[in-house]
């Protein structure tokens, strides 16, 4: 059986594509934004014209929703106990009877413009990890045009750690690239390619050997991250058929930033353990890692769109017709939550970070893409991969609008002949009753948060705890303004093909973060 | 998400066939029923449905909900200390709702003349070295204006829209010929005050309807004494305010019994006005009076 994998169609938008593959490429951009977009105005509209059959949908998709918070809440929990478990966990006395003193693992560390104690920390980590460093070849992937200052942070790292590693290289991705957009994309493709020729094709090493990680320059990890790598990647049927996928925790700087800040670093980590527990849904996020040899044979990430960090698993997809996953490795890495020197600034950052992530939907042609044209992946698994981004990008836009704005509609546009009716006035009841229990999931999710939480800082009173649970009363707010309207600002923008760049999210620190 | 899938659909239809009034009687047979609403602004206020109290009002809840009840009719009655009590007598209908803004009027109320010569701290005893007083000066004002535009109503040989609410004028008149708040009209009739649903369609306010069969026309109030001014009761559409020569009386349009009406002043010769602020002025041969319920 032929294991190579054939490079996927690296496409960024439908201009990159010509004749009728561009139009069909484009008729798939509009989709997300039609369908969110559809449903809001279609919901403005049902309540005028008839009233009482929106408020039938209504309350059935409150009790969906109802439902769904404890089916995830579930989820939530089981991976909650698995990471707890594979925290503690002594993964070494697991690999004890494998044997991979063979892998390296090549750690891609993309920088722009964050302050040198940033990058060190993250260097520092892979350090204090319980890893034989000499297996650890780290890239710290500069980019030109982050200036000379860039460089003199990074020349000073290398400097300084480059012989605690079995590799340390620094590159610098040139500007202006044709055919590339400036982002992480580009940047880490470009350090795969160099970390290629200079330490894989230096030393011989077997690209089957090596296992790369692709993080953020604020991705530590936690000591035994390369073990529980190393065990999921020995174990696993075809390694080089599956990504491996880490929990985010923001961790890093989570007592110095502000409530909305917290509530919202949060809910993605949940969000990402609850898909942790469906891995058949599961595409990569963020931080994630795969075999160097899949990701040379698919052409390392895409360098021409935002989202790389998911394109990748969907490029693989697309390569192997479907034959391709993500393990969840229900173990995490912590990052910094949002934080800028101003509430403010924090505030519109926060926007930012979810409209980039949001902008994740540009997978959606692609996908519609690639199982109209091959053939060779089964059906169920194209309806599966549709179905599944679909809803999830359309639930992301929508469901809050519809739960929180929405549900008045008919109230208000109904008409006095519909006011009059028992139906109407139980629709607030109802909604009201059901979202009361959804929201008392928070609950859960509140005591999850504490136990995630590194130790409080000297200087930060024991009242922060308090804080802590009661941020958690936001999340109407930031499923709302931080999820359903950053979510339907970029499906807007794709249905408008007025395609995003790169944001980069600044780091900033208030004082030397915590992890553990 | 097997089990997830068969809760969803097994609990669904109950929950809409709730939602919607259906409920389980006597024998497990599915009924229709109906509610009853009542909001009341006042807090301390005691909801009685049938003599059972269902609501005792307070500072954030002024307002019942109750439902359940099959078809038919029902006493509702609405106690306070400082107010007369109000009652009436409802028809619950199927899977609809009969909404109740009762209208409560205080057992004593503020009640001011506006002198014609004012002096704050003085006794008026020499006029002559007061001017009049502005405010009597303006109501007098408008209650002349208004005077002069009921005669030029009448003159006309159709009923007139009223006087535009929209004006900047600070207080004014509402015209004593047809006047209409929200979908509802009011004029003068001789002795009579009538009342219009002005909306077109087939749903119209349960007090526009009797056994059964709804007029979108209804007779609110026959007097002895011909009408002589009329107006809506202050930011409601279901009450009205009107005099007669002998005196000022409140009335709901709402004829269901019991239909609250209540002499509110007693005079010789009185006209009421409404002012766009919603004051309430009273002239009484050459008195005027402001009165607050």
């Amino acid at each position: 059986m032929d294991t190579k994998l054939h490079k996927p169609p690296h496409i960024g938008r439908a201009s990159d594509l010509s004749g009728s593959d561009r139009v069909l490429y484009r008729i798939y951009e509009l989709i997300p934004g039609t369908l969110s977009w559809g449903t809001i105005i279609g919901a403005v509209v049902l309540s005028r014209i008839v009233p009482v059959w929106m408020a039938f949908f209504i309350i059935v998709f409150d009790f969906y929703w109802l439902l769904k918070t404890i089916y995830l809440s579930i989820h939530l929990r089981q991976n909650w106990r698995r990471m707890r478990h594979n925290i503690t966990l002594d993964w070494k006395k697991m690999l004890e009877h494998m044997n991979y003193g063979h892998i390296v693992h090549l750690v891609i560390l993309p920088f722009y413009k964050e302050n040198y104690e940033v990058v060190e920390k993250t260097v520092r980590a892979l350090l204090d990890a319980s890893y034989d460093s000499n297996k650890l070849a780290v890239v710290l992937a500069t980019e030109d045009r982050a200036g000379e200052e860039a460089q003199t942070i990074a020349r000073a790292i290398r400097e300084k750690y480059r012989k605690e590693f079995g590799h340390f290289i620094t590159t610098i991705h040139p500007a202006n690239v044709p055919g590339e957009m400036a982002g992480k994309g580009s940047n880490i493709s470009y350090a795969a390619e160099e970390a290629r020729k200079l330490i894989l094709d230096a030393d011989k090493i077997p690209y089957e050997n090596v296992i790369v990680s692709a993080f953020d320059i604020d991705t530590v990890v936690y000591p035994q991250y390369f073990l529980c790598i190393n065990w999921h990647f020995l174990t696993t049927e075809n390694p080089y058929r599956v990504s491996f996928q880490p929990v985010p925790l923001y961790n890093n700087n989570i007592w110095e930033v502000p409530a909305l800040s917290r509530v919202v670093a949060a809910s993605g980590t949940f969000w990402q353990m609850v898909q942790q527990e469906r891995p058949e849904k599961l595409a990569t996020f963020s931080s994630h890692a795969l075999s160097f040899k899949t990701l040379h044979e698919i052409g390392y990430w895409q360098r021409n769109m935002v989202s790389e960090d998911s394109r990748i698993y969907w490029n693989a997809f697309a390569a192997s017709n479907g034959d391709y996953s993500v393990i969840p490795i229900a173990y995490p890495v912590s990052m910094d939550a949002n934080l800028a020197p101003s509430f403010w600034q924090t505030v519109k950052n926060i926007y930012k970070q979810q409209q980039r992530w949001a902008w994740g939907v540009e997978n959606i042609p692609y996908i519609l893409f690639n199982i109209t044209k091959n053939k060779a992946i089964p059906r169920w698994k194209k309806f599966r991969a549709a179905a599944t981004q679909l809803e999830g990008f359309w639930s992301l836009a929508t469901n809050p609008i519809i739960i929180f704005l929405l549900g008045w509609l008919p109230l208000v546009l109904g008409g006095e002949q519909f006011r009059s009716t028992v139906l109407s006035y139980n629709l607030p009841i109802i909604t009201r009753n059901m979202m009361l229990l959804a929201m008392s999931g928070l609950v859960v999710s509140a005591i999850i948060s504490m136990t995630f939480l590194p130790k409080r800082p000297e200087g930060y009173g024991a009242h922060r705890y308090a804080y802590m649970l009661l941020q958690w009363i936001l999340v109407p707010i930031t499923m709302t303004i931080f999820g359903a309207i950053p979510g339907l600002h970029a499906q807007t923008r794709l249905l408008f093909g007025r395609y995003m760049g790169f944001w980069v999210t600044p780091k900033h620190q208030k004082r030397p973060s915590n992890r553990g | 998400m097997a089990l997830f899938t068969a809760v969803f659909a097994a609990l669904i239809p109950f929950i809409v066939l709730f939602a919607n009034g259906y409920r389980l009687g006597d024998g497990l047979k599915i009924v229709q029923t109906g509610g009853i609403y009542v909001y009341v602004p006042e807090s301390e206020t005691s909801i009685y449905i049938n003599e059972v109290l269902k609501q005792h009002t307070g500072n954030f809840q002024k307002e019942l909900f109750a439902q359940n009840y099959p078809p038919g009719e029902y006493h509702v009655a609405v106690e306070h200390p400082d107010y007369l009590p109000w009652e009436k007598s409802v028809a619950v209908n199927a899977q609809e709702v009969t909404a109740l803004y009762p209208f409560l009027i205080p057992q004593t109320y503020v009640f001011r003349e506006i002198k014609q010569y004012e002096e704050e701290g003085r006794a008026v005893t020499d006029t002559e070295e007061l001017g009049e007083n502005k405010e009597y000066v303006r109501v007098k004002t408008l209650f002349e204006n208004a005077q002069k535009e009921k005669e030029a109503a009448t003159a006309q040989t159709e009923n007139e829209k009223p006087a535009d609410k929209n004006t900047e004028d600070d207080m004014k008149e509402q015209a004593v010929d047809m006047m209409e708040r929200g979908k509802t009209a009011i004029w003068i009739d001789g002795k009579t005050i009538m009342a219009k649903w002005t909306q077109t369609g087939d749903w119209m306010p349960q007090y526009f309807c009797f056994s059964g069969e709804c007029t979108d026309m209804i007779e609110v109030v026959k007097e002895n004494a011909d009408v002589r001014t009329l107006a809506f009761y202050p930011s409601r559409d279901d009450v009205v305010i009107y005099s007669t020569a002998r005196g000022v009386h409140v009335a709901e349009i709402d004829k269901r019994p019991t239909q609250t009406k209540q002499e509110i002043f007693s005079g010789k010769d009185t006209d009421v006005l409404v002012s766009n602020n919603g004051n309430i002025f009273i002239r009484d041969e050459t008195r005027f009076y402001e009165i607050e319920l």
